[in-house]
């Protein structure tokens, strides 16, 4: 595991897969997240932060992400969890995706042999749908607590792919896997 | 023995750190910043390589990686140029193409016969009689090629990246330097590339003697380094360039893939050979491999020299030599009248100039290791030597400064068109694309203060090009005189006057191949090779275009040039391949897999699955029939985690199923399955898969693992050309999936599950959403292996705690999982298909018996014209069951081979088990329609050559009446 120090210089790999994360698709799921939240982003691939850290991601017209953090009780996430009581008419399914935090001062050459995507022209906090060392990603450029980093999010079948490749080049670049405590308030 | 001078000016060795290495076996010494050729030269080596054809001696030519005289490997990595290889601690190198050692070359007798070797010989000989055309292929084979390749080599991933930049500018010398200072000043991101190990172009050599450019130099490559938006990326080859300027850049460590917005050119130019016999021997030299030995590298190139020149340049090489105690014999003008000032200076200092001659030939020393001296005569009115005044000159080395050649290839690349200056006799460039700019010595010009001058506007008009505001200083310069003789070439009946070094071409090779008819440039690079050597050209294509075009009769113009294709200089194929990333998906129960025996093979998306589970020192075949046996005899669990799992729903749900596949959903049961074919707009299989019903408007399909990926997004596709209302979501990943199968599989299930699993309740083709240990499930009853079985689909994370549920709950049901092969061995003895497996390219529903699945009176699915057609033609083939006799005996066939009916290819197998539950080889073929009759018999070559008959019988071979699957 990587010290603090570490991490801020080098490049360094986390796992948040668990933090629970939301899909919402379909006709309603904007009117019925309106009625819940506001601040719902504008425009697709934006984000926004409503109460307790919990970021909303737009991914179409009708579909939206939900990231919870942990130990975050956001009634969103009851109302989701329970969800009988959701209207039938948009899906609304908890995500088995693999999210890896990526961080650190060099987080941006490990994405520079993975990914082709310039990030000097990417707004922070917009998504970004790409590939990263071959397979379909979508990442979150962003401050992770006090570094600058990546949020990785990954088809879970990928998930052991991507994560060996990415620390094989976080490794020869002087990092590795850093504990979550190290990256997340 | 030591060529090495005092310090110089702005040199790039360090002498307080000296180095060792080896050459040849034998030790040498030089200092860190030191080349391999300009250590060995330091050191008296003269001769560094052997030519390919003829093993002539060879050297250092241009010290500048423009030549491939001077290849060498270390004995892992090969074909090392030594013009700017490193020395290092340890280097331990020796030539390639050598047999024996450099000195001794076993090969060396070749040139003897270079009588039977003419341009094109392998065309016209070495192929007759036909019986020794093996002896003469492997005889040709050992003695060609650059190079050995170490078997045991290990290559490494190289870190291949991408960048970005606003402007590239190609090329640190004084135009390039000075583009990037002017872009950066309006505000662009520069990022800047030589393929040199320091910045400044030509000021480190051609300028590098007068103090003036040596703070000139200083100046601008501190003002470039300083500024905050400009980058360098030196000792680093701007390979190619590509659509949109991404330009893949290359250094020792790695192969960047780089996207610029727009390009400065500044590549400058390659100082051209002059042709006369013997111009390849040790010791002669481009001027410019002179001037860098003494200003790069603080090396005296010669003890006396001949300086041949038709340029300023070439007088500016003197002055260089002198300046470095060189005894300069004499300049060897090709030009009746020096140039002004500095011929002035070279003649103030005691050196014969012999203006409006030429040179016939270098003498070879004794040792034909070396020069001892050039004869040259004067020139005649016709460009040609007048022989009856040559006059000898001795020497032991020779400074070629005749002429130049833009190193163009990125602009050519780039779309660039080039067109030939009759004042300079150089191609330069005539039209540019937007967003690509040239400047200096590429463009023709010379002069030092007009090459910065030209950067400047150069990067300026870049930088507006991207937006920036600033002063649009034009380059209002006009190329001055010629820097290049129209024909510096000499011919020579000793045939030793090279064209291209990398071939051994000479002159008359080109004269014989364009008396063969290959009159026009691509045809005589093919026929003659030149320009297709480790150079590609750098040196030759030049005077190959001037000898063509003289040979037609025509201009450079008309007779064009060969097309220019990346690299500039070779790229390892470990570059190119990179860190090497090949995507493997795993199902959530592979740690299980893992933990227990699985064989893993890659199958189709993908993916890692098990193939079967071994059981010690069984075969592979005991284990899968034995995986089969336990399924059709008790209960087996088969992870099928790498289905494709689509999700459908919405108000028009129903009209994109019917669209898409062949079949009707209209009617569906809720709670229930169907199977669906899917084809393309010409009729073809494209997936196959099952449908869920679980509402009016939601389905769930759960489609083949290999071609889920693009049917979902032909889905996605088709709903957005009919603008369908429905939501597509592709779960393969966020769901797993697996099947319970067997006659104990109902037992197991419902310890586990709530839901009544009679057949009744729960009949065959029944779908239903369940808890199964206690976790949301998707539970359908599906028929694939042919036994009673329940496909369970949960989500991913959940997916290990189901099988593992399962395993305990069918543990005293003799529960064993069972891999890919097993289930394709169950299947197949069931007759069905698997798609791309007993399907092609051009495989309909009718030539595999499931035209009852096209409801043929939907208005429009995709494909439905194409079927119509086809369904009033005759088939050209049919899908059969074939089964051997239990007692067969002999080589079975394998997928794939042919089904032969009286000499002539009539089918081939698709699908074969050798061995069976049903304890028979059996399998699946297609063959010609009338051979199709239950009964028939069928010949098949296997693999050994032999024919292996069986007979068409019915499918399925087991269970023919669904029992088994409908309990």
């Amino acid at each position: 595991m990587i010290d603090k120090t570490t991490a801020l210089e080098q490049a360094n790999l986390c796992d948040t897969s668990d933090l629970p994360t939301w899909f919402l698709k379909g006709h309603g799921a904007e009117s019925w997240l309106a009625s819940r939240v506001t601040n719902i982003p504008s425009s697709i691939y934006d984000t926004t932060l409503v109460d307790g850290g919990t970021r909303l991601i737009r991914t179409g017209s009708d579909e939206f992400l939900i990231e919870f953090t942990s130990g975050v009780q956001h009634s969103l996430h009851q109302e989701l969890l329970t969800d009988e009581d959701l209207p039938n008419d948009f899906l609304a399914f908890e995500r088995e995706d693999a999210i890896f935090c990526l961080t650190g001062a060099s987080a941006r050459m490990v994405l520079a042999q993975t990914c082709g995507i310039s990030w000097d022209d990417v707004k922070s906090d917009t998504l970004v749908m790409t590939r990263v060392a071959g397979v379909s990603c979508a990442i979150r450029p962003t401050s992770i607590g006090n570094l600058a980093g990546y949020v990785i999010r990954v088809d879970p079948t990928y998930a052991v792919y991507l994560w060996e490749q990415l620390l094989i080049i976080c490794e020869a670049l002087g990092g590795g896997v850093v504990e979550r405590s190290v990256v997340l308030p | 023995m030591t060529e090495r001078l005092q310090p110089q000016p702005g040199e790039w060795i360090d002498r307080n750190q000296p180095v060792d290495f080896r050459f040849e076996g034998k030790p040498y010494s030089g200092f860190a910043g030191d080349v391999l050729a300009s250590a060995l030269w330091a050191n008296g080596v003269r001769m560094t390589g052997r030519s390919f054809k003829y093993h002539r001696p060879r050297s250092v030519y241009s010290l500048a990686n423009h030549d491939a005289n001077f290849l060498v490997e270390d004995g892992q990595r090969t074909n090392l140029r030594g013009d700017v290889l490193p020395i290092t601690s340890g280097l331990d190198v020796r030539t390639v193409n050598t047999w024996g050692s450099l000195a001794s070359d076993r090969l060396n007798f070749t040139e003897r016969f270079a009588k039977f070797l003419p341009v094109g010989f392998y065309y016209k000989g070495f192929h007759t009689p036909r019986r020794l055309f093996p002896f003469y292929e492997n005889r040709m084979r050992q003695v060609a090629g650059l190079g050995k390749l170490d078997p045991k080599w290990k290559s490494q991933s190289t870190p291949k990246d991408y960048d970005f930049c606003e402007l590239l500018v190609i090329g640190a010398g004084p135009a390039g330097l000075s583009a990037a200072i002017s872009a950066a000043n309006q505000g662009a991101d520069v990022l800047v590339v030589d393929e040199m190990t320091r910045a400044g172009g030509s000021l480190t050599w051609q300028w590098a003697g007068d103090p003036i450019y040596q703070r000139l130099v200083q100046l601008l490559v501190s003002q470039a380094e300083r500024h905050d938006r400009i980058r360098f990326r030196l000792s680093t080859q701007a390979a190619g360039w590509y659509s949109d300027h991404w330009v893949a850049l290359v250094d020792q460590q790695r192969l960047t893939k780089l996207r610029a917005k727009a390009l400065v050119v500044a590549s400058g130019c390659c100082e051209q050979p002059a042709v006369f016999q013997n111009n390849d021997l040790p010791g002669v030299l481009l001027g410019s491999a002179a001037q860098r030995l003494v200003h790069q590298y603080a090396v005296k190139p010669f003890s006396s020299a001949v300086v041949v020149s038709a340029n300023p340049d070439g007088y500016r090489a003197a002055l260089d030599l002198l300046d470095a105690g060189v005894e300069v014999a004499a300049v060897v003008d090709l030009l009746s009248e020096p140039p002004g000032e500095l011929g002035d200076q070279v003649s103030k200092r005691g050196v014969e100039i012999y203006g409006g001659f030429g040179i016939y030939q270098a003498i070879s020393a004794r040792s034909k290791k070396g020069v001892a001296g050039v004869t040259v005569a004067p020139l005649d009115r016709d460009g040609g030597l007048d022989l009856s005044r040559d006059k000898t000159i001795l020497c032991d080395g020779v400074a070629v400064s005749v002429g130049w050649a833009p190193m163009a290839d990125l602009l050519y690349q780039s779309g660039a068109r080039f067109g030939y200056d009759d004042n300079l006799q150089q191609l330069v460039p005539t039209s540019i694309p937007d967003g690509v700019f040239a400047a200096g010595r590429v463009r023709g010009i010379y002069d030092l203060h007009d090459q910065q001058q030209d950067g400047t506007a150069a990067g300026a008009k870049a930088a507006s090009y991207l937006g920036y505001e600033g002063d649009r200083a034009e380059s209002e310069i006009s190329a001055g005189p010629a820097r290049s003789h129209p024909y510096p070439i000499f011919s020579h009946p000793g045939k030793k006057n090279f064209v291209d070094f990398d071939e051994d071409l000479h002159l008359t090779d080109f004269v014989n191949a364009h008396q063969e008819g290959y009159d026009n440039v691509e045809l005589l690079k093919r026929y003659s090779t030149v320009g297709m050597g480790p150079s590609q050209g750098k040196l030759s294509n030049q005077n190959a275009v001037r000898i063509l075009a003289r040979l037609n009769g025509k201009t450079i113009d008309q007779t064009g040039t060969t097309t220019s294709r990346p690299f500039h200089h070779p790229v390892s194929i470990e570059h190119l391949a990179g860190r090497r990333f090949h995507p493997l998906r795993r199902t959530p129960m592979h740690s299980w897999h893992a933990d227990n025996g699985a064989s893993f093979f890659h199958v189709g998306g993908g993916w890692l699955r098990p193939e079967y589970y071994s059981q010690g020192a069984k075969s592979v075949t005991d284990c899968i029939l034995e995986e089969a046996q336990n399924v059709r005899g008790g209960v087996g669990l088969i992870d099928l985690g790498t289905l494709g799992k689509i999700h459908v729903s919405g108000p028009d749900a129903v009209q994109l199923l019917n669209r898409v596949y062949t079949g009707s959903f209209t009617k569906q049961k809720i709670g229930s399955l169907r199977y669906g074919v899917a084809c393309d707009e010409s009729g073809i299989i494209i997936e196959d898969g099952i449908v869920a019903r679980w509402s009016d408007d939601h389905f769930y399909i759960s489609a083949t693992s290999s071609g889920s990926a693009s049917f979902f997004r032909e889905l996605q596709r088709w709903a957005l050309l009919w603008q369908l209302d429905v939501v597509l979501i592709n779960l393969t990943g966020q769901y797993t999936a697996m099947n319970i199968a067997g006659p104990g599989s109902r037992e197991v299930l419902a310890q586990l599950c709530d839901t009544d699993l009679s057949s009744a309740m729960f009949p065959f083709s029944g779908a239903r959403l369940t808890d199964v240990a206690g976790i949301k499930a998707m539970v359908m009853r599906v028929g694939f292996i042919g036994e009673l079985g329940y496909e369970l689909h949960v989500p991913a994370s959940r997916g290990l705690d189901v099988w593992r549920e399962l395993l305990r709950a069918g543990e005293s049901y003799g529960i064993r999982p069972f891999g890919v092969e097993a289930q394709r061995l169950l299947r197949l003895e069931k007759g069905h298909i698997i798609v791309s497996q007993d399907t092609d390219a051009l495989t309909t529903p009718f030539h595999v018996s499931l035209d009852g699945y096209i409801y043929r009176k939907k208005k429009f699915f995709v494909g439905k014209r194409s079927l119509e057609i086809m369904e009033k033609q005759s088939l050209d083939r049919s899908l059969v069951g074939f089964q051997f006799a239990a007692d067969f005996q002999g080589p079975l066939p394998n997928e794939c081979n042919l089904v032969i009916d009286q000499n002539e290819i009539v089918g081939r197998v698709t699908s074969i088990a050798h061995r069976s539950t049903l304890q028979k080889p059996l399998g699946l073929a297609f063959v010609r329609p009338d051979l199709a009759a239950i009964g028939t018999k069928l010949a098949m070559r296997t693999d050994s050559g032999t024919s292996a008959n069986c007979q068409v019988t019915e499918t399925p071979f087991y269970d023919p009446q669904n029992e088994r699957q409908a309990v």
